[in-house]
């Protein structure tokens, strides 16, 4: 099979489902003529022209706004937020609006919009550039997650969520952009909702998402160890039964996240493990994350706060 | 000026009484003299003056008794000028009993000691299993049983045929019968779920940890909730009682238990009933038959080829020899010889240290003379 980058994989769903669907169109900063802040939309204006694919003004509430407006009036916008940091100003229109309506109007209004926005640490950009906030949005009704980890999960998870009637914000990896993996060429799109064993094992399950999955992919296959992997995929919902199903066989639980360890998503999972599963438990369930403290600039700092592949060898050790 | 104190003279020695004072106060005494009787729970010793000096003050009375490093006196120079002696007042024993019963009680009001420590995968695979925690050996973290610590247990002592009995049981009792009961149980590593007692007074309270659930009219409900797997009798002051409450659980189909002192020696050729209790250190020999419900105490030596019936009595250390026969309902008194190829008849009691020589018909007694 071909193989082909996160981030062509990510271009290609853009490109498939604005071809598919005339209602689909992308805005966001600088992504036109320039191609984004990290490239993903180049050569989109030269396909599709500036009526499908639009530059706005620095001000990530309009956008996020606009889409939600668009989406009512029957459109299906994709819109990019360079840096996930930046969706603090967003959160109004995410909150109080684009996710209620839906609700709110009994159903009569639907907003289907995708939200683009590239998450994480590890290229040194400093606090402001490199955080994970998955967590800040998952007490957000109404609202979807989906933080793809591999090329083939980003294309058929974008493509479903295009195609999905609510507001979804979906997480890109900065550093997983450059990662290849095997893509089909034809037609296919992944459900949204639902997490994936990507290592069977019986001895610790070991639940993540996004770059820090396939961090732990390697650790586990160096280690060689009886680890089962999830990832995640979606992040809300969350698939709790996929979940707990695995720890009723292992009893032992790692979570491993990017984002801020406090109020983590890794927090709301262990909740949901100990409501479903508490007798299945053998040991303390852990949690890896980042340390509650702003992402430093300077690289060595930078690894001793974010969960790195050692930090995960240290916890699968101590729980096996 | 120096203090006179209560020495500990033996490494268990809480507390004495002073017997008697040998010098008076005012008298003058050399270092090493006796100087004062106290009466220990071992022995009567008399104790030598540490100083020289007059004994200025005597604190403690003779009959007092007080806690070891008590002041009893103080020793001093006649002109000296005594020194505020309310500190030096020995409690009485009196007080220090009261704070004895009020830490005692205390301890209680904190409830029973820490819980030991285990996963709760572990907790639910005792559960099913039926096996109490405490016996399990723990490999986890800080001392925590997990759940493969349960399997390996289970898996030894099949392999040991030690926990060859599994599930867990309700015992009918709570007296003191109930705790020896409760006490073998655990020691097999089955699960006592509960009591039941006719005794409305103990309903809903506590006897070595596990509740009294009622009276013995709950046994259905107990029953048909899966509360218990299986039952026993621990009532060993009345026999007439054990049969009848034996006899009211098998018309139910209530499946009984052995509680099987860990120490008592059973041989494997034995054909065993359902209900026997068989205390520490008892024997039973090859060939033998025991029915059910019986209460062999510690130390009886059942010999080869026996046959016992059910609801019988034996009392600590009955040896009987070989071939011997014992009908239902028979009571033998604490160590009584049976003879080989004696039968003895259904409901015959024996008084304690008999012997018995020749077969002894139904319902009768066999009565030994004791001098008093």
């Amino acid at each position: 099979m071909r193989t082909i980058s996160y981030l062509e994989a990510i271009r290609e769903a853009i490109i498939e489902e604005m071809k598919r669907d005339p209602a689909v169109f992308f805005m966001g900063e600088d992504i036109a003529a320039y191609g984004g802040a990290f490239g993903v939309s180049k050569g989109l204006l030269q396909l599709f022209g500036p009526e499908r694919v639009r530059n706005t003004p620095m001000s990530e509430a309009a956008i996020t706004g606009v889409a939600a407006g668009a989406a009512i009036a029957g459109m299906r916008p994709i819109v990019e937020i360079m840096f996930m940091d930046f969706i603090t100003l967003a959160m109004d229109q995410l909150l109080n609006h684009a996710t209620q309506y839906r609700y709110t109007s009994n159903g009569q209004i639907k907003v289907p919009f995708v939200l683009r926005t590239p998450s994480g640490g590890g290229r040194g950009y400093g606090s402001t550039h490199s955080k994970s906030l998955e967590p800040l949005l998952q007490g957000i009704p109404g609202l979807k997650i989906v933080a793809p980890s591999t090329a083939y999960d980003a294309k058929g998870l974008l493509k479903a969520a295009i195609r999905d009637d609510n507001p979804i914000i979906f997480i890109e990896n900065k550093l997983l952009y450059s990662k290849v993996s095997e893509v089909p060429e034809e037609e296919y799109t992944i459900h949204l909702g639902q997490a994936t064993i990507v290592r069977e094992g019986s001895a610790l399950t070991l639940v993540s998402y996004g770059r820090m999955l396939q961090e732990s992919v390697e650790v586990v296959t160096q280690l060689g160890a009886a680890v089962e992997i999830i990832d995640l995929r979606t992040l809300r919902p969350i698939d709790i039964a996929l979940i707990t199903a695995s720890v009723k066989k292992t009893g032992k639980v790692l979570i491993v996240e990017e984002g801020f360890k406090t109020g983590g998503l890794a927090a709301e999972i262990v909740a949901q493990i100990v409501e479903r599963c508490f007798d299945y438990l053998d040991a303390p369930i852990k949690r890896l994350a980042s340390e509650d403290i702003p992402i430093p600039c300077t690289p060595i700092l930078e690894q001793e706060v974010l969960p790195n592949k050692s930090k995960i060898m240290k916890a699968i050790r101590e729980l096996l | 000026m120096y203090t006179i104190i209560l020495p500990k003279i033996e490494p268990n020695t809480e507390e004495a009484t002073i017997v008697e004072w040998l010098k008076k106060e005012g008298d003058f005494v050399k270092k090493g003299e006796p100087l004062y009787v106290i009466e220990t729970s071992k022995a009567a010793i008399e104790v030598e003056a540490e100083e020289t000096g007059t004994l200025r003050k005597i604190l403690v009375p003779e009959g007092k008794t007080v806690a070891v490093l008590s002041v009893l006196g103080v020793i001093g120079s006649e002109q000296e000028p005594l020194p505020d002696l309310s500190s030096f007042s020995a409690p009485p024993m009196g007080n220090k009993l009261e704070l004895a019963e009020q830490a005692q009680k205390k301890m209680e009001s904190q409830g029973p000691a820490p819980s030991l420590k285990a996963s709760p995968a572990a907790k639910r695979v005792a559960r099913e299993q039926g096996v109490e925690l405490h016996q399990i050996p723990a490999t986890g973290p800080e001392g925590r049983i997990v759940e493969s610590d349960v399997w390996d247990y289970l898996k030894a002592s099949e392999e040991t045929g030690k926990n060859n009995q599994k599930g867990r049981v309700l015992i009918i009792g709570a007296g003191r019968g109930g705790e020896v009961v409760v006490d073998i149980l655990l020691q097999n590593g089955l699960v006592v779920v509960g009591f039941l007692d006719d005794n409305e007074t103990l309903w809903g309270k506590e006897l070595l940890g596990k509740k009294i659930y009622g009276g013995l009219g709950l046994v259905d409900q107990l029953l048909s909730e899966k509360m218990f797997d299986s039952t026993i009798i621990s009532i060993t002051s009345n026999m007439k009682l054990r049969k009848k409450i034996y006899e009211r659980m098998a018309l139910k189909s209530i499946p009984f238990v052995n509680a099987i002192h860990p120490k008592a020696d059973v041989n494997s050729s034995v054909e065993l009933g359902k209900g026997n209790i068989i205390g520490a250190f008892a024997y039973i020999g090859y060939g033998t038959k025991v029915g059910n419900n019986n209460l062999i105490t510690a130390h009886c030596n059942i010999e080869h080829h026996n046959t016992l019936g059910s609801h019988i009595l034996f009392g600590p250390g009955v040896m009987t020899s070989g071939n011997v026969t014992i009908h239902d309902e028979c009571s033998l008194g604490a160590g009584v010889n049976i003879e080989p190829h004696v039968t003895i008849g259904n409901n015959v009691a024996v008084a304690s240290g008999s012997t018995v020589i020749y077969d002894l018909p139904p319902h009768t007694v066999l009565k030994r003379e004791v001098k008093r």
